[in-house]
């Protein structure tokens, strides 16, 4: 019902979609993006089938040292894993945070 | 002049309207009462133009604004206005940014004296930097009134504006809604099943019944 209310009094599709329809969808946007980092950084089998030679992924690094039994870099390296992800879900709540840069500004108002 | 002809709407293989035509004339205050369900949330939805008919046409001041299955003029240009049943505000917008989403075509000086008298006309002046999701229910309807009337539309589409308020909220926003249709030349349907309300705002009534709009009185 709040997108009919905007196609309603909707003044262009482009501030439609960036003042109603994509700060709606914002939460479940960034839960579906931090879901798919989390379970895309541990990927290892497709990881194996897609990279490009001469290239790692972190999952790959962990596996290569855990069959040459370097058990403290794997400990290291698991710790990144969460700590990206913590930086990432810093980085997408900014961007959620910097939309209100799209909204309509009051008049007279210094934003 | 609002003209629906020969109409028909199905929603879910449930006929809702069956053929209907029927004629509204500007600046009237009509309303539309029937039991839950019977369609009277989907009549406003056709002449707003979020719905379209699967058969016949709709006309708005003699132009064909919808036509068997195809909307020809978008909601955004029909000069109409809508309440919603649950006020639909956006939850991460403030008040006043709620009301200006509508105003954004107007030069800003323009849109600023809108916003002003918006606010005073529906008392929410004191409400301008709150959000949605802080207000009361008896609030919210009010915002919602007015960013619907800040445009100034021509045909103001009401769906049960009054319903889930108490008694207090209830009686400030009938009486907010009535001094703004009296004062303003606009077109009214108001959607109840409150016979009250009928009385309180509207010159004609209409009930929906059996997929046909029956006209009660006038």
């Amino acid at each position: 019902m709040p997108v009919d209310a905007a196609r309603i009094l909707m003044p262009n599709r482009f501030r439609f979609w960036v003042q109603i329809h994509m700060p709606l969808m914002m939460r479940t946007c960034i839960a579906a993006s931090l879901l798919m980092f989390v379970l895309a950084l541990g990927e290892l089998p497709a990881s194996l089938l897609t990279i490009p030679p001469g290239t790692g992924t972190i999952t790959i690094r962990i596996y290569n040292y855990m069959h040459y039994g370097a058990t403290e870099t794997v400990a290291g390296l698991c710790l990144v894993i969460p700590l990206l992800t913590i930086i990432y879900a810093i980085f997408l709540f900014g961007v959620a945070g910097s939309w209100r840069f799209f909204l309509p500004k009051v008049p007279g108002k210094k934003t | 002049m609002i003209s629906l002809n020969c109409i028909t709407k199905s929603l879910a293989r449930k006929t809702i309207f069956d053929d209907v035509s029927l004629t509204i004339e500007t600046g009237t205050h009509v309303a539309i009462t029937g039991p839950s369900g019977c369609g009277k949330t989907t009549f406003l939805r056709l002449i707003a133009g979020l719905d379209t008919p699967d058969r016949g046409d709709i006309r708005i001041e003699s132009k064909l604004t919808s036509q068997s299955g195809r909307t020809l003029v978008p909601p955004h240009q029909r000069q109409v206005g809508f309440v919603f049943q649950a006020s639909a505000l956006w939850p991460h917008m403030n008040v006043v940014q709620n009301i200006l989403f509508g105003l954004q075509q107007l030069p800003k000086s323009d849109a600023a004296e809108h916003l002003n008298r918006i606010l005073s006309e529906t008392g929410t002046t004191h409400l301008a930097k709150r959000m949605p999701g802080t207000l009361s229910g008896g609030e919210q309807r009010r915002v919602a009134v007015a960013r619907t009337l800040a445009p100034e539309p021509r045909i103001l589409l009401m769906d049960e504006p009054l319903t889930d308020l108490d008694s207090v909220a209830k009686t400030e926003l009938a009486e907010l809604i009535k001094s703004i249709v009296q004062n303003s030349k606009m077109t009214l349907i108001f959607v109840t099943h409150d016979l009250k309300e009928v009385s309180h705002f509207c010159d004609r009534n209409y009930v929906i019944k059996g997929a046909k709009v029956i006209a009660l009185n006038g």
